[in-house]
Parts: structure tokens; C-alpha cells; sequence
């Protein structure tokens, strides 16, 4: 659920990997700016909170869930469904609010934060300085090179 | 009581103003800090100009003491969150778990709330359907009352010459299983009906039924497709 820039984005590579994937969004737009042009998957228009849609999406059949929506109450919610309304056994959910994503991976709710992750990797990226030093050297040895 | 109402938009004023006037103890969180002050200057109650759905706010609401905590804001999502967070926080911290009650926007997000663990919804349309239903006189049925943890509505049909079961006996409409009429209205009298009652044009009935049979019901007394 939600083909943006995250969901398109894990769509394409799972597409890519060889999986059976299908696409939820509420605007057809998002799928044509960040699905691949080599997206073997299907696109579902719809809302992934509304158990319809979700059937249309054949989730009765899915092994795997994943709520990457914009929205943390969205995505927890459309998961919750997933799991309780419709068994789906592996459910992953995008949670960009760490309390929440605190207390209902408690639940059993695997949450994802994307923010978490950006900052922490840019962190990293600032405190490396080994690293900092070396793309450094690497980039004027390549310049010097040439 | 003490209440924490999560939304002060109409819904959400509207209640808590009742519910001071009946002495309750109400907390309103609301996220527009402009509306909030609005609120907060003639309620004269204690409005938090803060989101909901974020735990720390509902905790300085006083979520562990509260009675009662209602999401009334427009998005159904918000409203299931914040009464799953009151309800998680209050348990850890070792607080006996207040009543939820959701407002749903969407008809079709009721049973999704009442699945996953909010003790009541409110939907709107619900409410004004069976009164909007009273008001089509030409309508020949009417629900009265949904009992949500049995499963069972509670229906009136008006029934009229031209309905299938006019002149019938209950018996022999073999209703599906689970489905009784504890009483007939036929003009003045009110009849306990027994399996060989006949079925007259004008009657009133008041039929108990599983909510899967009711297409059942309505087709074998009105004639409706089911």
C-alpha cells in the first residue's frame, strides 16, 4: 500500500527480485512518476484501509503485507486489518512516529521508520571521518589521474 | 466521569459542552492551536492544543484516570490510533483501561474498529438512516436497533396487501434459523404471535434477527430481491 517515493521505490525492487507484486494507492498519478518502466506488477487504485480494495488487490492470497503510506495512522491501521481481518502471516509497516512505532511493534507489529533510518545513515555519514577522508583522497587521486 | 475527548471540531465541541453541562469532568486535545484557544475561552474547560494520536499528549490528558475517551476527529485512521494508544497506555501504566468510543466517518469502517479492539463507534449515517427510513412512509421497513455483540438487529416491517407474506401464517414463511417475532402490532392490539398467526395487510411486525438474514427476512415479507 502507497506507491510514493518509498512504496514505489520497494515495489520496483521486489518486482525486479522476481516477486508477484501488487500496488495500492489512492492517485493513479503516483504510480506512473515512481513505478519502474519495467514493472512487471499490477496497480490497484483504491484506499488500503477499505477491506474491498484490499481484496481486489487479492490480499486473500498474499503472503506479504506492507503499509508504506504517507500516513503513520494509515499505515497502522491498514496493517492491523491485514493481519487481523485477513491473516496475511508477514506484515511490515512504514512508522515514521517513534512512539508509535514503539508500542505497536510490542503488539507484534513489525514497524519500519523511515526518518530513523535517513537520519542515523546521514549521521553516520558525517562522523565517519575515515570514510569522509578516503572519498576525498579517492576523488582527487582519480581527478589527478586523468 | 472523567472524559478525554480528542477533536474539538463540531462533533467533538458539541459533546463536551453537553457533558460539562451534565457535570462531567471533560479534557479536550486538540491540534489546531487556534481553534483550541477558541474552545478553551468559552467552554472555560481544559483544552491541550496538541495532536492525539502522539501518546505523550494523551497522557498528559490524564489518559490513565480517564473513564471514558472519545476520538471525534474526522479521519477514521486518527480515531482508531488514538483510542488503541489510550487504551495500551493506561494497561502500561497500570491503570485499569478506560471505555473507548470512536466516531466513524465511514460507514464502512465500523465493524474495522469494533474488530480491532474500540469498545463502541458512532457513525453518523447509521444514526440518521433508520429516522430518514421512519420518514419514507412508503418504506416498509425500518431498523430499530443493531445489538453489535450478539449480531442481532432489531426491525420493523409494515406490511401491506401486496407483500408476499400477507394472509400467510408465520410458519409457513420458513424463516431461516434464529429469526423470531416477538410481536405484531395490528391496530390498537399488540399480538405475542404463535406459529399459526396469520400475516394481515396493516400489521406491524417487530422482528428480531442474525444480521446475515436480513436480506432473507425483508424478501420473504415485503417481496424486496434479496
Amino acid at each position: 500500500m502507497g506507491s510514493g517515493r518509498i512504496g514505489g521505490t520497494l515495489a520496483n525492487t521486489l518486482s525486479a527480485e522476481g516477486h508477484n507484486v501488487t500496488i495500492i494507492d489512492i492517485n493513479s498519478a503516483s504510480f506512473e512518476k515512481y513505478l519502474a518502466a519495467d514493472f512487471r506488477g499490477q496497480t490497484i487504485l483504491g484506499d488500503g484501509i477499505d477491506e474491498d480494495v484490499l481484496r481486489e488487490a487479492g490480499i486473500e492470497r498474499a503472503d506479504a503485507f506492507v503499509a508504506a503510506a504517507y500516513g503513520d495512522n494509515h499505515n497502522l491501521m491498514a496493517s492491523q486489518i491485514a493481519k487481523v481481518s485477513f491473516g496475511v502471516q508477514r506484515v511490515v509497516c512504514r512508522c515514521n512516529d517513534q512512539v508509535r512505532a514503539d508500542i505497536y511493534s510490542d503488539l507484534g507489529l513489525a514497524t519500519v521508520s523511515p526518518s530513523r533510518i535517513a537520519a542515523d545513515g546521514l549521521r553516520d555519514a558525517l562522523m565517519d571521518e575515515e570514510r569522509h577522508r578516503q572519498d576525498v583522497a579517492g576523488t582527487i587521486g582519480r581527478l589527478l589521474v586523468r | 466521569m472523567y472524559i478525554v475527548v480528542a477533536g474539538a471540531g463540531k462533533v467533538g465541541y458539541h459533546l463536551s459542552k453537553e457533558l460539562i453541562a451534565q457535570g462531567h469532568e471533560v479534557v479536550l486535545i486538540e491540534k489546531d492551536r487556534e481553534r483550541a484557544q477558541e474552545v478553551a475561552e468559552e467552554l472555560g474547560s481544559v483544552v491541550i492544543p496538541r495532536t492525539a494520536d502522539e501518546g505523550r499528549w494523551l497522557i498528559e490528558a490524564g489518559v490513565e484516570r480517564a473513564d471514558v475517551v472519545v476520538a471525534t476527529t474526522g479521519d477514521d485512521e486518527d480515531n482508531l490510533i488514538i483510542c488503541q494508544l489510550a487504551e495500551l497506555l493506561a494497561q502500561r501504566r497500570g491503570a485499569r483501561k478506560p471505555r473507548t468510543i470512536a466516531r466513524v466517518n465511514h460507514p464502512k469502517n465500523e465493524s474495522v474498529l469494533k474488530r480491532l479492539g474500540v469498545d463502541a463507534t458512532v457513525n453518523t449515517t447509521s444514526v440518521m438512516l433508520p429516522l430518514i427510513e421512519q420518514e419514507l412512509s412508503s418504506h416498509p421497513t425500518v431498523h430499530l436497533m443493531t445489538l453489535r455483540r450478539a449480531g442481532i438487529e432489531l426491525m420493523e416491517f409494515i406490511i401491506s396487501a401486496e407483500c408476499p407474506c400477507a394472509g400467510r401464517t408465520v410458519e409457513s414463511l420458513n424463516l431461516p434459523h434464529g429469526v423470531s417475532f416477538p410481536l405484531i402490532v395490528r391496530g390498537e392490539e399488540t399480538l405475542s404471535p404463535a406459529p399459526d398467526t396469520v400475516l394481515q395487510p396493516e400489521d406491524t411486525i417487530i422482528a428480531l434477527l442474525p444480521t446475515e438474514h436480513e436480506p432473507a427476512v425483508r424478501a420473504r415479507l415485503t417481496g424486496d430481491a434479496e
